[in-house]
């Protein structure tokens, strides 16, 4: 080939690498012009081209490899040893061979002792040989050591040839690494094997030595699982006035420190160092440096100028059974990154100053309290907090921190850049000011050891508030306006005032109108129980408030609506409130930016009225939509979202779908932490679903201990409602004597406000009625359900428009029964037919239709009317059925009954 | 260690100083050759060491790792992997001759091994492919010697040489093809 085709070949060679692949062909053929050896030549040189790269990068190794010494090779030496004596000594096999020395399997011939031992024949220029030879003083210092976790140190001399021997331990294990692996071990359990490493370390270092070669062949695992750290042969002993001394050879790369890989001196930071490097390696299944770079000593040299990359990030699971590789990363990330950066710092003094602090940071990472090293941020104490306080103030914390956390406004209102930027310079002096609140929180002894509860959680955090040095107005305002709905949601009621007043005053001194209009809305709420008046007047303040606000923020929008609703409902213009519900509701989705909260407060509390009105079709598909709303954005298991399946679970029992409404409330259980501010609610109503179900033992199971632990920080309403669970219960296990205190505790609490309480009123006239006509008071009990039933409205033109009729219509028509009145009681179970029937969304799923076509039946049978009998049985089995369970004992007694009769 | 006076003869080398430049040389190679006996002696933990290694070592150890100015960084390279590249020819005539059974190498590395002939002859054949450069093309020699036996990127190559990354790029690809192709060729092949 001449030159000028072979120039060509290179010309062409250089323009075809930038075209694609499958142009190539194309491209050569054009360009080599029936030229074959020309395209031959372009073709060869993409060939070579191919390989090149995988070829020289391999280069430099290859070459490296050809300068080096050949020391691997066997040595016709060693085989010499075999069956050497030394001492009272004889070699048997080679068990290992470093660069300055060969280990050996030997056995003590002199018959002193029985056993093997290892022995360690020292090359006579290493170091180690040169200072035993010196005066023996490191042999004598490495003998010192003495700890479990280190192979002791038996003998050292030199022989009569002049060779010089430690003689150590025989250790029968494997390598840390592999026996991690091999039992694959979880992570806790080989950071407490590792703990017996540091232990070792910290002991060989507290007698000045260094060991600086730890790595995992050095560190064997013994089959009963007892930790030995080998091979002190190395090891330096450190001047007793010094920290460091004078680098000798350099060591493993794989586990060597910066520093000796720069030739610099060693100290007991270097030991951190590999140290570090081996939990890395036994947490993470790999070490932080490739082969490929262990290989080559200036990127080694390069990355231990730098952090390794995270054990979280490089983390491979393959050695681990029973965890994935993402739920390693996890565990791994936080904490052991932290540690092993700690460890693993570039700069020996940034290390760790000992192994003891190493080992500490350790053990607060198994028993999961916060470690030294990671910067003491607000989310890491955080975590760990929650973590160890799972099941106690779990729920408090997270509320502050969300309370704290949400944002006061939303940008939409901000139009102009002025006000945006205020806007954000108010964000993060307020973040600043939360951090700091909650920093000091889960500083606090108390509350980052102890299992306070959730209201002192809340108390302390108030405490914290107002520790601080005062701060901007602005955003003040708006945490105690958080502060306070957070007692509110707790019932605290004195602090909820307090600071809701503080939180006014706040809003005011900083011309907050928008945080003063929500502020005074959630003050009319709170107030509407004491004084309509009073709450009208602060809902009117909030108006004026409003008024000054361009347009206001969804949150304030929707409770205020709530604030006037509640009092148009008190004035029982109830369907004025809804009507101002829906208007709110539609206003805020007109806003430019969904508020999900608002709205979802918003569909709450339309729900709740439409509930309370009978609107149970409404309530039901309001329900939906804010259920499918609260799914949709994962927010089922927040409060709000337990709150609102807690009324979707009340309207099953409403419709009469008894056995549904129970498995909604176990369901709901599940999904609540014991100290929810809900569980007392869920599980009070779960009880109630089994009274209604007739399982009233199941109902006690549960009341019974919440009534023992019940304080009167639940509020005296709630109390009061618990005894009434509780006096039903027992009722209607014949216990009236211990239903009654229960009913007078009951009846204190509901008299003082009866028009708040009409169900529960009417409940307490029921079940005293009840206990009556157990004691054999038949006519006061029939006559206390008759006096009741006329003030309900259920006159001689027979309405059951109140809710209140079913309750007593059932004991009313039971009682006639029993008392032979076939007449009365049948023309009261068809009167409670039409009652249950019409709040029920389908007749023939409710078990109360069921139960109330089940007591016509009864009435029928006895007066003998066969053929009536037979279509108010099978309502009864229809219904009953369907409400309470094919096997339920009432559908299957009915069904016997109908077959009887047959 | 000889850490001003190469950091002033790099500044100096960097300047046109051809007298520094070449003093730069030697003492590079000096230590080169030093770095690599001594390797042999103490690299304990590892099967391989590499050129690269050796070079890196060999700037810690002239230029100090605390005077890791950057330019001078890249100009050592650069005249490191040409100190290589002597260092790697004189032990493959030497291993050529010890071979061929014949007499004293010109220059001797002391107590250089004889590691595989394979590699020997390979390194040769490399080393006659990049002779030939030193004259027809004399930055494509210096990217060859930066990439391979300095073992430096193509972003530090183009650092170490003051060229664009994109022409050592691109000379780097043509040169390794040629290179390749060289080597690959049977040299019994008329």
């Amino acid at each position: 080939m001449d030159r000028t085709t072979r120039e060509a070949a290179i010309a062409i060679f250089s323009e075809v690498l930038d075209i694609p692949t499958d142009e190539r062909d194309a491209f050569i053929t054009t360009r080599s012009a029936g030229n074959a050896e020309l395209a031959n030549e372009v073709y060869a040189l993409l060939r070579a081209s191919t390989g090149a790269d995988t070829y020289f990068s391999d280069l430099a190794n290859r070459f490296g490899a050809a300068i080096k010494d050949g020391r691997d090779k066997p040595s016709i030496c060693d085989i010499d040893q075999v069956g050497l004596v030394i001492g009272p000594y004889t070699l048997r096999k080679r068990i290992g061979r470093g660069g300055s020395s060969s280990v050996w399997l030997a056995e003590r011939t002199d018959g002193q002792f029985e056993g093997s031992v290892a022995i360690k024949l020292l090359h006579s220029d290493s170091a180690l040989a040169n200072a035993l030879a010196n005066d023996g003083g490191e042999a004598q210092h490495l003998a010192r050591l003495s700890h479990p976790n280190i192979a002791r140190l038996l003998d050292a001399g030199t022989d009569s040839a002049g060779q010089q021997y430690l003689v150590i331990e025989l250790i029968d294990g494997v390598p840390i690494d592999r026996y991690c692996d091999n039992a694959s071990l979880s992570v806790a359990e080989r950071i407490r094997l590792y703990l017996d490493v540091i232990n070792a370390v910290a002991h060989a270092h507290a007698q000045l030595v260094v060991h600086r070669d730890i790595k995992p062949s050095n560190v064997l695992v013994t089959a009963n699982g007892s930790v030995r750290l080998l091979d002190f042969g190395i090891a330096t002993l450190l001047e007793a006035d010094s920290s460091t001394v004078e680098a000798r050879a350099a060591l493993t790369p794989e586990y060597a420190a910066p520093e000796q890989l720069r030739a610099e001196p060693v100290s007991t930071a270097t030991d951190i160092y590999a140290l570090g490097l081996l939990l890395y390696r036994l947490l993470a299944g790999r070490g932080p440096r490739d082969p490929d770079v262990t290989n080559s000593y200036a990127q080694l040299v390069a990355v231990s100028t730098e952090y390794p990359p995270k054990a979280s990030i490089r983390a491979t699971a393959s050695e681990y059974t029973g965890t994935t590789e993402r739920a390693l990363r996890d565990t791994l990330a936080g904490d052991i990154d932290a540690i092993l950066d700690k460890a693993l710092a570039p700069s020996a003094a940034d290390r760790y100053q000992s192994a003891i602090e190493l080992a500490a940071d350790l053990k607060y990472y198994l028993d999961q309290k916060p470690v030294s090293v990671v910067p003491a941020t607000l989310g890491y104490r955080t975590a760990k907090f929650v973590a160890r306080n799972r099941g106690s103030v779990f729920t408090a914390v997270l509320t502050v921190l969300l309370l704290i956390g949400a944002a006061a406004f939303s940008t939409w209102q901000l139009i102009n850049a002025r006000e945006q930027r205020d806007f954000a310079v108010y964000q993060q002096q307020r973040a600043a000011t939360s951090s700091e609140l909650l920093d000091r929180l889960l500083n606090d002894g108390d509350v980052a050891n102890d299992n306070v509860s959730v209201a002192e959680v809340f108390r302390r955090s108030a405490a914290t508030l107002d520790r601080q040095t005062p701060v901007d107005q602005r955003y003040a305002g708006q945490i105690y306006f958080d502060l306070a709905r957070g007692f509110e949601s707790l019932k605290m009621r004195s602090h909820e005032l307090q600071y809701l007043e503080r939180a006014r005053l706040s809003a005011v001194a900083s011309n907050d109108y928008d945080l003063l209009a929500n502020i005074l809305c959630e003050m009319s709420r709170d107030a509407n129980e004491a004084s309509a008046t009073e709450a009208l007047a602060l809902f009117e303040q909030s108006q004026r408030a409003a008024a000054k606000v361009a347009l206001l923020s969804p949150n304030a929008r929707a409770r205020c609506a709530r604030a006037e609703a509640l009092m148009l409902e008190n004035d029982v213009a109830r369907s004025d409130a809804i009507d101002v519900l829906q208007a709110a509701l539609g206003e805020i989705r007109a806003y430019p930016v969904r508020s999900l909260p608002a709205e979802l407060h918003l569909l709450n509390e339309l729900g709740n009225h439409y509930f309370r009105t009978g609107r149970l079709g409404d309530a039901k598909r309001t329900n939906t939509e804010s259920i499918a709303l609260l799914r949709a954005t994962g927010r089922l298991a927040t409060e709000g979202g337990l709150v609102t399946q807690m009324n979707d679970a009340s309207l099953l029992g409403a419709f009469g779908l008894l056995q549904k409404e129970n498995a909604a409330f176990s369901a709901i259980l599940t999904m609540t932490t014991t100290d929810s501010p809900l569980s007392h609610a869920i599980k009070r109503s779960l009880a109630v679903t089994y009274i209604k179900l007739g399982q009233p033992k199941d109902a006690l199971a549960i009341l019974e201990p919440l009534a023992a632990e019940a304080t009167d920080d639940v509020g005296i309403a709630t109390l009061a409602i618990l005894h009434l669970a509780l006096a039903r219960a027992y009722v209607d296990l014949g216990s009236t004597e211990k239903a009654a205190p229960l009913l007078e505790k009951a009846d204190a609490v509901f008299s003082q406000s009866p028009e708040r309480h009409v169900g529960y009123v009417t409940w307490l006239t029921r079940l005293r009625a009840e206990s009556r006509w157990a004691a054999g008071d038949y006519d006061g009990a029939v006559g206390a359900i008759d006096r009741a039933l006329v003030e309900a409205g259920y006159g001689e033109d027979r309405n059951t428009a109140s809710r209140s009729i079913p309750i007593l219509l059932e004991p009313a028509a039971r009682f006639a029964l029993e008392t032979g009145d076939n007449e009365r009681a049948l023309r009261l179970a068809k009167d409670w037919q039409q009652a249950v029937a019409a709040s029920a969304q389908d007749a023939t799923q409710s078990a109360y239709v069921g139960r109330a076509c089940f007591a016509q039946a009864r009435a029928l049978r006895a007066l003998d009317r066969q053929r009536e009998v037979v279509a108010s049985f099978e309502c009864a089995i229809e219904s009953l059925g369907n409400g309470l369970g094919e096997r339920h004992a009432e559908t299957v007694t009915a069904r016997t009954e109908l077959e009887s009769i047959r | 260690m000889a850490e001003a006076p190469i950091t002033e003869l790099l500044g100096a080398a960097r300047d046109g100083d051809n007298a520094a430049a070449e003093a730069v040389f030697t003492a590079i190679y000096g230590e080169l050759r030093r770095l690599a006996q001594s390797h042999r002696r103490q690299w304990l933990g590892n099967d391989t060491i590499n050129t690269t290694a050796l070079i890196n070592e060999a700037y810690l150890k002239l230029a100090g790792h605390g005077h890791a100015d950057w330019q001078n960084r890249t100009h050592f390279y650069a005249t490191a992997s040409r100190a290589m590249r002597q260092v790697l020819m004189n032990y493959a005539e030497k291993a050529g001759a010890a071979k061929r059974g014949g007499g004293e190498a010109a220059i001797a590395i002391d107590d250089v091994p004889l590691a595989g002939d394979s590699t020997a002859d390979e390194l040769l054949r490399l080393l006659e492919q990049i002779q030939p450069l030193e004259q027809s093309d004399p930055r494509r020699c210096r990217i060859v010697e930066c990439r391979v036996f300095g073992g430096l990127s193509v972003p530090e190559t183009a650092e170490a040489l003051g060229i664009s990354p994109a022409t050592v790029k691109r000379e780097w690809r043509i040169a390794a093809a040629l290179l390749k192709r060289g080597i690959d060729e049977d040299p019994n092949e008329p």
